[in-house]
């Protein structure tokens, strides 16, 4: 079975803007894409791993067991040979690539420990039924969840490098050429991916120019200034939010085809990257997004 | 597909998910014994028994994420060690998918909606079955439902000679969708042309619909085009989409909360389409199928179903999806409730009341295997075992006639949770001091709740009420939920509160019920505002009333029983008495205040079965 072209997906630009720049970048530090059943997520993530070069989607069920995920001990090789030997699980498969746990929230418990762990140091240790073991675990978190189905641990979420929100179309027109699309899609698709081919091709080789423009973008005190202006200004505690929208605003620089950042930059870095760590005030609903946006609005308009 | 009398909208609808591949999850509801299981089995038949899965409700997550299999256990099937269940199944079953363990049922929607997990070793494939799952229309969670592309609901039958034909079951009583039809259904279902009007027209009845699944959109043709398929009809058409609706759309409408809105939107969606009907009502009326194509399989498809139930067309079927409705607000709202009240719940008591209660249940015997330990209970895991001891193999050496060298300290055991055998004793204050009417209102619909899910849930209820000058037990441990509906209709009311005296009964029937079954627990749930004023002998002063039941409860906290506390006093003038005999009861309080009575049964519930409810 193929994937649904990722060029292919209507709308929906924003949550295809985070997950290129996460695949332009990793050390961004994923994503999560709240919204409800039907939006595109799950295709979206799937087709990501077809326009970049050696990437492949690894998926996290959320009810999966411990030794499915961390990794144990080769029964078999064991009782055959007499030594030890690792069976790598769900982490060592991720390394270098997106490890995508759809319906985030609901994760168990046990398994958003792990998870944690291994996505702070970059490294699954395994000390478990007499083995010692490690190995590099660097993966691009990306996470799809419907937050009416229960909220997401703090700590979790503060992991995730960039959140957005998608919703579904509310446009007639829009929805219709969804549909059209998938019906093509579904048809035969051979030629869709042939229609599809040279925008794939394009897209590939944007990302492939911003991965090797990316390590000389350049980002001047006057901005980082503002970078901090901005988390102060929101009350926002966390320092992974100041380096997130930094690291993001680089990214988007690369993408662009620019070696220096603009303010414009950051505040598109920070619309992506700041609003789930905004103290969010339970009593008075999405007041400090609103907030956020305001106060977006309000500094670009102050810098033109 | 011909066992089944009647039914005809549910076979439709059942024929369209067969005949369209994109059509993967399909949801079969229906109220208990009108054919689900009969429905599932027709299906069944449509595919050879290898490409078909059934999986059990008490499958294990590792069978589900595929088992790795030792060496050691089948050395011959080498290459097969690493596979899942679903490894090149076409069709996958579960009958009882409400009955399984949360987040079982959550690893099963994944890896079939994501089409593709990655299991042991390196063997990655994708998983391209149909799911066919069964929902008994009383279940609590309704968003189980919303897993579904399709569902089919079952109607009970109320026509005489219908029902005759069911008890007779005359399988050859009518024809209608063999496989060899299917297959040129299937055929025909890549030419079925959809134009751009009903494209818009889809997307509208979805929005309208107040489903903010966008995948609805989708759905909601592919559908309709398989049923055009069905009815040899060359593009689709708008009944079909009328039609469709009914199977995309009234399992997920419980996503909006406004119904009346929702209510409006649908009828003028409905006022469209009934306009696009007479705009071509000229072709589209009396058999199209014949009309638009002369295919004689197709004409007998229309046709068959046509003659043999004329009263299934479709006026019925607008009247079934205008009932649905109504459900759904009904389902909604109840929904809110519980919801609303199970999230303040929950972090309230997260550990301590789960923890307790669990230690309990998993006394071993029977039940569901949580893990291995290394405390003896009464089961021993073989595979926990060997996966200990295997690492010292080769050091160790065997002794002789034993292939395998295991030691006392590799030796782990099944720590299970009791899943079936509890017993709540209801202990009903129907003094005059509480307002009673009103209050006993809702204690029986707790009771009458409790019952059903009984039913499912394999508990027993019982029931003590206290009054005048002594505790009657109403209602003795039952699962039948029609005698107890009965014998639950008129408690009498009125006098004082002994509430010693009916302590004092309860755990005489605690402690009996503990005799007879070994490891039922039972579970006392008492609803009363907690001010006595009568004692065991009547006549005594409120004062010592007080100390009596308070005597009793100190008896009842030593034998350790789990205890709910249900303070029946309404909010303005509580004295706080029922919430000083939680404390001496040790056991948990709740003000009724909070509580309806389906909480109250939700509640209990979720105390019993603590894994179940943990979302």
């Amino acid at each position: 079975m193929k994937n649904y072209p990722f060029t292919a997906i209507v709308g929906q630009d924003k949550m295809k803007k985070a997950l290129i720049l996460n695949g332009i970048n990793p050390k961004i530090g994923g994503v999560l894409i709240q919204g409800e059943k039907g939006t595109a997520k799950s295709t979206a993530v799937r087709a990501l791993a077809d326009v970049l070069t050696n990437t492949s989607v690894v998926n996290l069920p959320v009810s999966a067991t411990e030794d499915r995920v961390v990794g144990t001990l080769d029964m078999e090789h064991i009782l055959k040979t007499g030594e030890k030997k690792l069976e790598p699980g769900i982490l060592a498969k991720a390394d270098k690539n997106i490890l995508y746990v759809d319906e985030v929230n609901l994760l168990e418990d046990h398994l958003v420990d792990i998870l944690l762990d291994t996505a702070a140091m970059g490294v699954n240790r395994i000390e478990r039924e007499g083995v010692s073991y490690e190995h590099p675990s660097r993966f691009v978190l990306v996470g799809t969840m419907n937050p009416e189905e229960g909220a997401l641990r703090p700590q979790l979420l503060d992991r995730f490098g960039l959140c957005i929100d998608v919703e579904s179309e509310k446009n007639v027109e829009e929805r219709m050429e969804v549909i059209r699309r998938r019906l093509n899609f579904e048809q035969n698709q051979e030629q869709f991916e042939k229609k599809y081919e040279q925008d794939q091709n394009q897209l590939t080789y944007q990302i492939q120019r911003a991965k090797e423009l990316l390590p000389a973008v350049e980002i001047n005190d006057h901005l980082l200034r503002a970078v901090a202006d901005l988390s102060i200004e929101l009350g926002i505690e966390s320092h992974r939010a100041d380096i997130t929208v930094i690291t993001a605003a680089q990214t988007l620089a690369a993408w662009k085809q620019r070696t220096m950042v603009q303010v414009e930059d950051i505040y598109e870095a920070a619309e992506l990257a700041l609003p789930h760590r905004l103290l969010q005030d339970p009593m008075k609903e999405n007041s400090s997004y609103q907030k956020l946006t305001e106060l977006l609005n309000q500094k670009v308009v102050d810098n033109q | 597909m011909n066992c089944l009398i009647g039914q005809l909208k549910a076979k439709r609808g059942l024929a369209a998910a067969l005949i369209n591949p994109y059509l993967d999850r399909i949801c079969i509801t229906g109220a208990s014994g009108t054919g689900k299981t009969t429905l599932l089995q027709m299906v069944l038949a449509y595919f050879p028994k290898e490409d078909t899965v059934i999986i059990p409700s008490h499958v294990t997550t590792e069978k589900l994420l595929g088992e790795k299999e030792l060496a050691l256990f089948s050395p011959l099937r080498k290459n097969s060690s690493n596979q899942s269940i679903f490894h090149q199944a076409k069709v996958v079953i579960t009958d009882q998918f409400a009955s399984m363990p949360e987040n079982n049922q959550r690893l099963l929607m994944q890896l079939l909606k994501n089409k593709g997990v990655s299991f042991y070793g390196d063997s990655h494939y994708p998983i391209l079955a149909k799911w066919f799952y069964c929902l008994d229309q009383e279940i609590l969670d309704k968003s189980l439902l919303k897993h579904a592309k399709l569902c089919v609901r079952l109607l009970p039958v109320f026509d005489v000679s219908e029902r005759k034909n069911i008890l007779l079951f005359r399988e050859n009583a009518e024809r209608e969708y063999t496989k060899g039809e299917l297959d040129k259904v299937r055929q025909r279902l890549s030419t079925v042309q959809v134009s751009e009007k009903m494209l818009k027209l889809a997307v509208e009845v979805v929005m309208g619909s107040g489903c903010k699944n966008q995948e609805a959109d989708m759905d909601l043709i592919e559908t309709a085009r398989a049923l055009a398929a069905l009815d040899s009809d060359q593009s689709v058409q708008p009944k079909h989409i009328e039609e469709a609706a009914g199977y995309v759309l009234s399992h997920r409408m419980g996503e909006q909360q406004e119904s009346s809105n929702q209510e409006n939107s649908e009828s003028q969606a409905k006022e469209e389409s009934s306009n696009n009907h007479s705009e071509d009502t000229g072709q589209s009326h009396p058999s199209s199928g014949s009309e638009a194509k002369p295919s004689d399989n197709g004409g007998q498809d229309h046709e068959a179903p046509g003659d043999s139930f004329p009263k299934e067309e479709p006026p019925d079927n607008q009247f079934i999806t205008e009932i649905s409705e109504e459900e759904i607000d009904q389902v909604i709202t109840s929904l809110k409730m519980q919801s609303d009240f199970l999230f303040s719940k929950k972090y309230i008591y997260p550990y301590a009341m789960n923890g307790k209660h669990r230690e309990g249940t998993s006394a071993g015997g029977n039940g569901r295997m949580l893990r291995a330990v290394q405390i003896p209970t009464e089961a021993i895991s073989l595979y926990h075992t060997l996966t200990v001891a295997a690492p010292f193999m080769k050091v160790r050496t065997p002794s002789a006639g034993i292939k395998l060298a295991i030691e006392k300290e590799d030796i782990r055991y099944k720590l299970k949770e009791k899943q079936q055998g509890f017993t709540i004793l209801f202990l009903v204050d129907a003094s005059s001091s509480i307002a009673a009417k009103k209050n006993m209102r809702v204690v029986k619909g707790a009771v009458m709740e409790l019952l059903q899910q009984a039913y499912q849930k394999r508990d027993h209820i019982g029931m003590v009420s206290f009054r005048k000058t002594g505790a009657e037990e109403v209602l003795p441990f039952t699962n039948k939920f029609a005698e107890a509906k009965q014998k639950l209709g008129e408690i009498p009311t009125g006098g004082k509160t002994p509430l010693a005296a009916g302590l004092e009964k309860a755990l005489k029937i605690c402690e009996k019920e503990k005799r007879i079954h070994k490891l039922a627990i039972p579970y006392l749930v008492i609803l009363t505002d907690g001010n006595a004023n009568e004692t065991l002998s009547p006549g005594g002063t409120a004062a010592q009333a007080r100390s009596e039941a308070y005597q009793i409860a100190k008896r009842i906290a030593q034998e350790q029983l789990p205890v709910t506390v249900i303070d029946t006093q309404s909010g303005r003038n509580t004295f706080g008495l029922a919430e000083e005999l939680a404390a001496v009861i040790e056991g948990e309080y709740l003000s009724l205040d909070a509580l309806t009575d389906k909480n109250i049964a939700k509640a209990v519930q979720n105390r019993l079965h603590p894994l179940e409810g943990r979302r």
